[in-house]
């Protein structure tokens, strides 16, 4: 995964809707979302969680499909939770198969190599951790801007099941027009085992000028950069 | 031996629940919705009951308000995720005796059925 | 009780009746109100001391069974204040009964008085029974305990709110939560930041701290509990009446009196005005325009701070900014003057009642004509005027209008004619009190002003017909007490004139012997005038309007307690946050918790919300004039304006609403980012 990453998830700044500040200080909140996240998935299935620093980026969604589904042999597993409310967009994970298996097993207690494919409770349980992180995310981002979304139920699908569907969400309701989405992703890393869950942010380009809005108005822009 | 009731929509959460409770000397019931969640209560009356809010056909407060028109007295921990305040006061409002903020943490688990059911 | 004497000259006994007969009337007026307006802990305070004065001065002549019964009325006053007593229609008109009684009483010790004495024994009985009939059921707030629960939770508790909800609902089976910090409704909204929690319970029946504190525990995650026997602190409120007696009080020397003081806290309950739905709508629409135009400037400044170049466009647009915010304050301005106006039928409602009982019990036959009473004067005003014009009737009835025969030997006919009348004056209103009695002759009080040594004789012979007229007005005057008539015509005369003038107002007076006497008053629409509670704080000196002052209480510093980022402090149950005016001076905003000295609290209330401002030092009222603070008014929020005081220095005058909402503001902490 990680290798993937590093040949396909260029940082592109080919738009110029967002200032270098405004673009640091969308980084700064979404990490620090994330990172409350990989908290609770650390909670939950007590184990330490490493976080790589999170990436923030424009890509196209052939782009993000590849990411998640080519280069591996078999596609990964995925969660998305949808936001709505204030902020509209998705939550999304994807687990590599093997790592899903392992997520699985230290989450139900079971022994290592338990789980070698998936059962309807092997799903729910990745489906709860959709659950956490979305809610996670989303309390973060109230406390920091008073911006109130909920998260959906988490849907559990095939990663290009999942992108599709990201993508016909955007192209549905971004009124920018724009064929690109802002991601924020980050690789979550369990210490113990080789595992490793790409975790994303998409929220719709509106959703991001409500966000950096409410920033500006609650005078955080300042140490944004921080 | 007392009876708990689980009430979530999440197959791994009434699992990990499960285990949990009957670990520690607990019956343990199930239900996956509010629908469920009464019709389980008039059939087994369990001396607690742990209540996920965000559920399908039948959310939580509602099962809740229905559990409570059976039976009062009943005890009920809602279960719930951050950010959802405004549902646990209503909850609480409601009749609700305590709560639990997932990811549920096993201690916070024990000794709030504990003290619920040990009254 | 049953032989009176009283062995004193007649100058002291008329003074007696004099100042008992007003004191009994302003009581009747507070009974009347007590009736219509339900218990008021401090209008019932203020028929106590009347009640007790009235005893006193009745005991210092002599005069024991009129001592007695007011003794007995003051008794039921202190026990309806104490909330033992329901004033139910029943007890009022046996109030009312003794009230009269307590006036024949009164009347027997003029010289010569030749009536029946009254026995006051059924009165008594009267009074007794009522008494034991409306006896109030335990429910009183007064008599029972209050206990202040302060609750900490853990600081990881996850939602706080949650569990203060759970500790309100504890509370709730114990007893009623008087008040809390945070409130139950800001519980209710989630709207909780920290992890204290403050409450009031005035407990059920048989609940013990210890109970309190036991099933207070048994809510998850609460840290530790504190109950005490909190609230109680009675002892260190100071009631008006008092005032002078808080340290570092001076009396600022401006003619304004302890009466004064009693008068105008007295009144605050009723500092509700009536707004016409028209009137408010203009002022919602003004405000809505006026946010419009100060989202403009906003805008403006922003392109001037964007723009390095000097942009005409932007300048002209920030001169039509202006120009509109100008027209629009002025428009509210007036809007806001307008909804202050208040007809003066709500003052000149409670005159005939009070001509005829005057008139009724003088044995006069007299019409009592109002006129004009839907005049309309700003809603402080009113209250202003309301005694000098209850001066200037009595005066009317008791020394114009003469007596049936009298009037029918003058070739008039036998029912006199009182009228009061109400109208404007291009920016002013007049009020008339006008008479067809037997006027004021000039001469008459000429001598008397020169045998008082107001003047010389010299002088007193230079005067013009009007002149003369007017030393009714001279200070001095009003106290030389004779058993002519002119004289008893100048009694209070000069408070009156001092009263009305100090609104702004005059007073003139014109009369004709046998034919009657005019009094003319005239007052300015509003009031730019209002009167304030002086204050020190850091070496400042602050005015605080009166109108919103509810008392001033003496405070232990061990009495304030800490709650999230704010102080608290409890007075009779009250959770009362409080506001250090020391803030604007200095940047600790703190109280000093290793002082020895009382802490002084002024209470103030804006609506429903009361803060108590801690202050150095309290100078005392005064009347100021308020002055725009200009150009800074936007730069120092929480002041009205500024006075400038009589010797020269300056005083802010605080802007109670904002204080209120400084001292409770609600900012969503934010520092996670």
């Amino acid at each position: 995964m990680r290798r993937v990453l590093s040949k396909e998830g260029t940082v592109i700044h080919d738009r110029v809707d967002y200032s270098d500040k405004e673009l640091n200080l969308l980084k700064t909140i979404l990490a620090k979302g994330m990172e409350s996240v990989a908290q609770v998935v650390s909670d939950m299935i007590g184990q330490k969680i490493n976080m790589s620093v999170p990436e923030v980026s424009l890509m196209s969604y052939d782009e993000l499909a590849r990411i998640c589904t080519c280069d591996i042999d078999e596609p990964s597993i995925g969660v998305q939770v949808k936001m709505s409310g204030n902020i509209e967009g998705y939550v999304a994970l994807f687990f590599p198969p093997a790592s899903a298996y392992c997520v699985i097993d230290l989450l139900l207690g079971n022994e290592r190599g338990t789980s070698s494919h998936l059962t309807d409770m092997g799903g729910s349980a990745l489906c709860e951790i959709g659950n956490l992180a979305g809610a996670f995310f989303l309390n973060y981002l109230a406390d920091a801007t008073s911006l109130r979304a909920m998260p959906s139920p988490p849907v559990l699908n095939g990663s290009a099941v999942v992108i599709q569907e990201l993508q016909s969400f955007f192209g549905g309701s971004d009124q920018s027009g724009c064929n690109k989405a802002f991601v924020a992703q980050t690789v979550l890393s369990y210490s113990a085992e080789s595992v490793d869950t790409l975790f994303f942010i998409l929220p719709t380009h509106e959703s991001l000028a409500t966000i950096l809005g409410a920033l500006k108005k609650s005078g955080k822009e300042s140490d944004g950069g921080t | 031996m007392p009876l708990a009731l689980i009430v979530d929509d999440a197959a791994f959460i009434r699992l990990r629940t499960r285990k949990l409770l009957e670990e520690n000397g607990y019956e343990v019931e199930e239900a996956k919705d509010g629908e469920e969640a009464i019709q389980k209560y008039k059939e087994v009356s369990p001396d607690v009951v742990l209540l996920d809010i965000t559920m399908p056909v039948m959310d939580g407060i509602t099962a809740l308000k229905g559990i409570k028109s059976i039976d009062p007295q009943a005890k009920v921990v809602m279960c719930t995720a951050v950010g959802q305040q405004s549902l646990v006061l209503e909850a609480i409002k409601a009749g609700a005796n305590d709560y639990l903020l997932k990811p549920l943490d096993p201690e916070k688990v024990l000794a709030s059925v504990k003290k619920l059911v040990g009254k | 009780m049953t032989s009176d004497k009283y062995a004193f000259s007649e100058e002291d006994i008329k003074l007696f009746l004099d100042e008992t007969l007003e004191m009994l009337e302003v009581l009747e007026e507070e009974i009347i109100k007590l009736e219509e307006e339900g218990e008021d802990r401090e209008l019932l305070q203020d028929m106590f001391r009347l009640a007790h004065t009235v005893k006193g001065c009745a005991g210092t002549i002599g005069h024991n069974r009129m001592s007695d019964l007011a003794h007995s009325m003051e008794d039921v006053f202190s026990r309806i204040r104490d909330g033992e007593l329901m004033p139910d229609q029943t007890l009022v008109n046996i109030l009312l009964d003794t009230l009269d009684a307590l006036r024949s009483l009164a009347v027997e010790v003029t010289p010569g008085f030749q009536g029946e004495k009254l026995d006051i024994e059924s009165y008594l009985t009267r009074l007794e029974t009522a008494a034991s009939k409306t006896a109030k059921p335990s429910e009183t707030h007064e008599t029972s305990p209050i206990y202040g629960i302060s609750v900490e939770f853990y600081e990881d508790t996850a939602m706080p709110a949650v569990r203060a909800l759970q500790v309100l609902q504890v509370l709730g089976e114990l007893g009623t939560v008087v008040d809390s910090q945070p409130s139950a409704s800001q519980i209710s909204e989630g709207e909780m930041t920290g992890f204290n929690f403050f409450a009031v319970l005035e407990p059920a029946l048989s609940v013990t701290l210890e109970q309190i504190s036991e099933n207070v525990s048994d809510v998850p995650d609460v840290d530790s509990v504190e109950c005490s026997l909190d609230g109680l602190d009675e002892e260190i409120c100071v009631s008006e009446g008092e005032i002078t007696e808080v340290n570092g009080i001076e009396e600022e020397d401006d003619g304004s009196s302890l009466g004064d003081s009693r008068r105008i806290l007295g009144r605050v309950s009723d500092h509700a005005i009536r707004v016409d739905i028209d009137a408010f709508d203009r002022l919602v629409r003004i405000t809505s325009e006026m946010t419009i135009e100060q989202a403009r400037l906003v805008e403006m400044q922003r392109r001037l701070t964007q723009s390095d170049a000097f942009e005409l466009e932007v300048v002209q647009g920030l001169e039509q900014v202006i120009s509109q915010m100008s027209r629009l304050s002025t428009e509210l301005q007036e809007e806001v003057m307008k909804a202050r106006m208040t007809p003066l039928a709500h003052l000149f409602r409670r005159f005939p009642r009070m001509v005829r009982d005057i008139s009724t019990k003088l044995g006069k036959q007299v019409e009592f004509i109002v006129e004009g009473e839907d005049t309309e004067l700003d809603r402080a005003l009113i209250d202003e005027v309301a005694d000098p014009i209850i001066h200037l009737l009595r005066n009317s009835v008791g020394h114009g209008i003469e007596h049936a025969e009298q009037r029918l030997a003058a070739g008039k006919h036998e029912t006199g004619r009182v009228r009061l009348a109400a109208g404007y004056a291009e920016d002013r209103v007049i009020i008339t009190v006008e008479d067809d009695g037997r006027g004021i002759d000039s001469r008459r009080v000429r001598e008397s002003a020169v045998r008082k040594g107001i003047i010389t004789q010299d002088v007193a012979a230079a005067l013009s017909e009007e002149e003369a007229i007017d030393l009714l007005f001279r200070p001095g005057f009003s106290t030389a007490v004779e058993a002519d008539d002119v004289s008893g015509r100048g009694v209070g005369l000069d408070i009156v004139r001092s009263n009305i003038e100090k609104l702004g107002g005059t007073v003139r007076v014109k009369t004709r012997p046998d034919e009657g006497t005019t009094f003319q008053v005239s007052v300015p629409l509003t009031l730019a005038v209002f009167r304030a509670l002086l204050v020190t704080a850091s070496g400042q000196r602050f005015a605080i309007p009166l109108s919103g002052v509810v008392e001033v209480a003496q405070v232990p510093v061990g009495k304030v307690k800490s709650i999230g980022t704010g102080e608290v402090i409890i007075l009779r149950g009250r959770v009362l946050p409080i506001f250090n005016l020391n803030r604007f001076a200095t940047d600790n905003a703190g109280i000093e918790r290793n002082r020895k000295d009382d802490l002084i609290m002024v209470v103030v209330r804006y609506e429903d919300s009361r803060v108590g401002i801690i202050v150095d030092s309290l100078l005392g009222e005064q009347e100021v004039v308020i002055k725009s603070l200009g150009i800074l008014s936007g730069w120092v929020t929480g002041f009205l304006g500024a006075s400038v005081l009589g010797d020269g220095r300056i005083a802010l005058i605080l802007d109670i609403a904002r204080v209120i909402e400084k001292t409770l503001g609600r900012g969503r902490l934010q520092d996670r980012l």
